[in-house]
């Protein structure tokens, strides 16, 4: 029983997601807009409910989706880019995020291979995932000085835990780092101009297109640095993009 | 728009002009007539109508008759004016063009103008239209043709999509010294699309048809069905004004080589060529390859990609090179039915044509793909085919490169898509994603997004519990380490708690009056703080000991005095021992200050 009521603490203490309450009417209704094929306004429900506060993967999921099928291929990918956040793991988030990627013209971010692999799990998981090591290493330890008898038979298990627990907080710092420092940005202009400075009349860099993602590196007024990947550095203004993080 | 102001606006100055002019000359003078400039033309030339008033006219230009198959364009006016004796005189011409349809011979009927008042008519004319027709050979073969033109084509059969170069060639005779204002009149060519006439760039050449020595121009261009059927090219007709040696004066070398203005005589020719049928055949309806998209000529093809060692989503490169003759221009690279695993994107291409054909009917074009092996089981590029009508051989081909070997590694990127039926047999490719995963029909649950747990206060004041677990066990082992590696401070800590649960049993006894145990157990609590003290067994501490030891050590009579009495108490009680609990109560606060100071003393 004890245990149970632990477990439940635990489950409400990592997932704040399970604390709230579902809202099945309004989502249901822009599913039905969906459904009967009026994307647009499927996407003005979603982005309603979106902006109430209170998200869900599926919520975001559903919302990339009504924007893809509305032609809105950026705000299609930072819906996606959202959903993947809080499930990194969904095989349908993924599949529609490569999909719409695969429909975007021109140059675009390259996602690294180690952030790829850091993405996928979400920070609160790499969080809770540190902690579980953390306190393992810890209560081994304690139990060590508490039956100093047992020191031997815990050598192993507790230097599997102290690896375990270093490697996982540096992935947790390593992924706070990202989500603290790296600011992504999604074109939802059919075409935008990156220029060399930021300013209208400066010179064109280069193009992109509905969908690219961009890393932002500074920001000027009305006007963000951003990077395609090497050599593709530009100022683009800020109305053509969506900030995804 | 800005050419038919101006035509206007021409024609009302000459109007005005004429109005003024014929207004001062007297009206009862005034006569009219028309002319043609050649009574004979040859179908495709045109004729120059001029009407003529002496002495007066009409305000604008007069009306027409309609004749059948006759367009009549109104092209300006010509004024003279004359003085003969201090009179003058002013003639007005309103010219026209007369442009036959059809051969044959035409009638301007007589027709009035109204002049001042008066009708005057003019006398009916006629204009011969012949069928245009080439010279007869033996006017060319004794050279007694100045010029003349032939309509040469290579071929009598074209198929739809081919084109062919035509050619059109000028003879001059030697006794031409120039040629002037060379136009094409007529250029026919129903069911057929030609392109621009273009002088061939090797220049003229000298040919003997017959007795007779010709200079020949060759002029080229490219004919192009646009539908099925036979059809009939030319005739051609063309104009042009040659300078001919005057028929008055011998020929000089000056004019052999044109130097002086030639003073040779102008002679305004017509040329003629025959009409030629070619049929035009549609492609063959069987055996056309599969991937055939209208390619038509006759080509050959390389095919190269790189690099070939990718991850998979990384782009490709593929190079298409389509070299030969045909329309290169129009070329398109067909579709890759085996580049399904593949993304595709728009090709790009570039036209390289011969610089010796001026027409692009030879050359290359190269085209450039990107794309996209879509998983890392892909091991080749699929053989690329390209498929083309040959009109020589009469018959597809279709041009095949072998499949180029990849080598493809798994992207770190999520994998692609792909809707993995029931049943599919294992080795099969899976196919890429052809739209994407529907909607999900529940929100699960949903929650306010805030910070990340690692930055709330709670997640980390949460990890110090581990720590302080650990580290109070790790103070705890530490002391009870202390405490078995130093027996003396084991027996302090023993003596402390022997005095305390003693200090208390005190209390217990003093309040149940029993004097004899009360000074007992008084004195084995300051034998066991002495003992403690002097690292010497309780039982061997009497009150011999407060000289021998603590004196000695320099302990103060101010401890040793209380100490003392309480010794002699708990002897004298031995003999006296009824006393009160109040009594017996008295002696704790005494016996707690002696044992505070003796375990307060450094020995």
């Amino acid at each position: 029983m004890k245990a149970g009521i632990l477990c439940l603490f635990l489950c409400w203490m990592f997932s704040p997601a399970l604390r709230a309450d579902p809202a099945p009417g309004s989502f249901e209704a822009a599913n039905r807009l969906y459904e009967e094929g009026k994307f647009a306004e499927a996407s003005a429900s979603y982005e309603q409910l979106v902006q109430a506060g209170r998200v869900s993967p599926a919520l975001y999921f559903n919302l990339g989706n009504a924007w893809f099928k509305s032609g809105q291929m950026g705000r299609a990918i930072a819906a996606y880019r959202h959903a993947e956040q809080l499930a990194p793991r969904d095989p349908d988030v993924r599949a529609n995020l490569q999909f719409a990627r695969n429909q975007v013209q021109g140059p675009t971010l390259p996602a690294s291979p180690w952030r790829r692999w850091l993405g996928q799990l979400s920070l609160n998981e790499w969080s809770a995932l540190a902690a579980v090591a953390f306190w393992a290493l810890f209560l081994l330890l304690a139990a060590k000085q508490w039956r100093p008898a047992l020191k031997p038979s815990l050598r192993t298990p507790t230097l599997v835990s102290a690896a375990a627990a270093l490697l996982l907080v540096a992935c947790l710092a390593v992924s706070l780092f990202q989500v603290r420092s790296f600011r992504l940005a999604v074109v939802i202009k059919p075409e935008a101009i990156v220029r060399y400075g930021w300013l209208d009349v400066s010179q064109t860099n280069f193009s992109v297109h509905d969908g690219a993602e961009l890393q932002i590196l500074d920001q000027n007024n009305d006007w963000f640095q951003v990077t395609a990947g090497p050599l593709r550095i530009g100022w683009i203004r800020r109305d053509q993009v969506l900030l995804v993080h | 728009m800005v050419v038919v102001r101006r035509t206007l606006r021409e024609f009302r100055y000459a109007t005005i002009l004429a109005v003024l002019v014929l207004g001062l000359s007297p009206v009862g003078a005034a006569t009219f007539s028309a002319s043609l400039d050649r009574e004979t033309i040859t179908l495709g030339e045109s004729a120059t109508l001029g009407l003529k008033f002496d002495g007066g006219g009409p305000e604008g230009p007069p009306g027409l008759p309609n004749i059948p198959d006759l367009d009549v364009n109104y092209i300006g006016t010509a004024t003279q004016m004359t003085y003969d004796n201090g009179r003058s005189s002013s003639a007005v011409t309103y010219n026209f063009n007369l442009r036959p349809r059809k051969a044959g011979d035409y009638t301007i009927p007589a027709f009035g103008v109204k002049v001042g008042g008066a009708t005057l008519s003019s006398a009916p004319l006629k204009l011969a239209v012949l069928k245009p027709s080439a010279p007869p050979p033996d006017a060319i073969k004794t050279g007694a043709q100045s010029a003349f033109l032939k309509l040469v084509l290579p071929r009598k059969e074209i198929y739809l999509g081919d084109t062919m170069m035509g050619e059109l060639q000028l003879y001059l005779s030697e006794r031409v010294l120039n040629i002037h204002q060379f136009q094409f009149t007529a250029l026919p060519a129903d069911g057929f699309t030609l392109s621009k006439v273009q002088e061939d760039q090797s220049g003229q050449r000298r040919v003997q048809i017959g007795s007779a020595v010709y200079r020949m121009v060759r002029l080229l261009f490219t004919i192009r069905p646009v539908r099925t059927g036979t059809f009939t090219i030319g005739p051609v007709t063309a104009s042009a004004v040659l300078q001919v040696p005057s028929r008055n004066r011998p020929r000089d070398g000056f004019e052999q080589f044109g130097l002086f203005g030639g003073g040779g005589e102008q002679q305004q020719v017509a040329l003629t060529t025959e009409g030629e049928t070619v049929q035009a055949l549609p492609l063959p309806a069987e055996k056309v390859p599969a991937g055939f998209n209208g390619a038509v000529g006759n080509f050959t093809m390389t095919v190269s990609a790189g690099p070939t060692n990718v991850a998979a989503g990384d782009p490709v490169t593929v190079r298409v090179q389509i070299v030969g003759r045909g329309a290169i221009e129009s070329l398109a690279l067909p579709e890759q039915p085996a580049w399904r695993d593949f993304k595709t994107f728009p090709p790009t291409s570039k036209v390289e044509t011969d610089p010796g054909n001026p027409f692009g009917l030879t050359g290359s074009k190269t085209f450039e793909q990107v794309v996209m092996p879509q998983n890392s089981e892909i091991k080749e590029l699929p053989a690329f085919a390209f498929s083309f009508f040959d009109p020589d051989k009469k018959a597809y081909a279709t041009l095949t490169q072998p499949a180029i070997p990849l080598v493809v590694h798994p992207s770190a990127s999520a994998a692609v898509p792909t809707v993995v039926a029931a049943g599919r047999p294992a080795q099969e490719a899976p196919r890429p994603a052809q739209d994407i995963v529907h909607i999900k029909p529940r929100p699960g649950v949903l929650a306010q997004l805030g910070p990340p747990m690692v930055l709330q206060p709670w997640f980390m004041l949460l990890q110090g519990v581990p720590i302080a677990l650990w580290a109070g066990l790790l103070g705890w082992r530490k002391r009870a380490e202390a405490l078995a590696n130093n027996p003396r401070l084991r027996r302090q800590r023993e003596v402390a708690q022997v005095v305390r649960e003693g200090l208390a049993e005190l209390r217990r006894i003093a309040a149940a009056n029993q004097s004899e145990a009360f000074f007992a157990c008084l004195a084995r609590l300051l034998q066991e703080q002495i003992g403690e003290r002097l690292d010497l067994p309780a039982s061997a501490i009497t009150e011999a000991v407060i000289e021998e030891h603590l004196l000695r050590r320099g302990v103060p009579e101010t401890v040793t005095a209380p100490l003392a009495e309480l010794f002699q108490a708990c002897n004298l009680a031995r003999y006296a021992p009824v006393k009160s609990s109040q009594e017996l109560a008295a002696f704790i606060p005494r016996l707690e200050v002696v044992l505070r100071d003796l375990q307060g003393l450094r020995l």
